[in-house]
């Protein structure tokens, strides 16, 4: 499928949508599925992807070892992304898919001949991913991924390898994300027993 | 964007990272490495298990696989 643009949504705590509107969306860093940058759903699978936005908010508004949701209120907000050039891989493609393994077996070539050093756990979708960020010009990532969006799942650690929900990443979103484009899609209060 | 676009453009850039270079992205990514031992050739002279056949040949049950023993 050629995309041109595409409408994503994000859930996170209402306390951050003043900053959002008026300063763009915060790049997440760290250990991400696919990155660093903005995560938004996109594209219906079994429910709309601001119903999935709104679903994460909530679920990951518990803090598991504190036994407490770390915000009671959250928001769901819209932002229309622009997908042109090469600046936007489609893992979901055969031609996505391919470029992903190339790059990885390049990196897997390389770290052969680093031989002091191996792999201690995994190498990543995430550093791979990073990886090709830095040596092109891709910023915006597209894939369909299996997410835990209820407690029940979360509480039984579930897995799959069946995506669930469509996945945009968006990396540099002062420059990717148009924020005259940001709008609150919806609103909403978690309750304790969420 | 064809795969053919983004090997010239990845590779163009790739090629020029050292493997070491590489190792240090990496673990700014969260990937860990260890330090790796070199391994030692194979060593013939290790002790192979030792096949136990003497129950079978011993077995008065004649239904026992004897092709166990081979």
């Amino acid at each position: 499928m050629d995309y041109k643009k595409i409408i994503g949504y994000h859930g996170t705590d209402a306390k951050n949508e003043d900053s959002i509107l008026k300063n763009n969306f915060a790049e997440s860093s760290g250990k991400q599925w696919l990155g660093n940058g903005v995560y938004f759903f996109v594209e219906e699978i079994l429910n709309p992807p601001d119903i999935d936005a709104e679903n994460w908010a909530i679920v990951t508004s518990w803090n598991n070892d504190s036994k407490i949701n770390t915000y009671l209120n959250y928001i769901v907000l819209e932002a229309e992304i622009e997908l042109n050039g090469n600046i936007f891989l489609d893992l979901d493609t055969v031609e996505g898919l391919e470029i992903f393994n190339i790059v990885r077996s390049a990196i897997l070539e390389k770290l052969k001949i680093a031989k002091k050093k191996r792999l201690k756990n995994d190498l990543s979708d995430s550093a791979i991913i990073e990886e090709i960020k830095k040596q092109t010009k891709v910023k915006i990532i597209k894939k369909k991924m299996y997410v835990k969006l209820t407690s029940f799942e979360r509480k039984n650690k579930l897995f799959s390898r069946i995506p669930n929900v469509s996945i945009l990443v968006v990396s540099n979103p002062i420059e990717n994300i148009n924020k005259h484009t940001i709008k609150i899609k919806n609103k909403g209060e978690i309750k304790n027993d969420s | 964007m064809t795969v053919d676009e983004f090997k010239k453009e990845f590779f163009e850039n790739f090629n020029k990272v050292s493997p070491e270079q590489l190792v240090a992205e990496l673990e700014a990514n969260g990937v860990e490495f260890e330090e790796y031992e070199e391994e030692l050739p194979f060593n013939i002279n290790i002790n192979p298990l030792p096949i136990i056949v003497e129950d079978v040949y011993n077995s008065a049950d004649e239904s026992y696989d004897y092709t166990l023993a081979a």
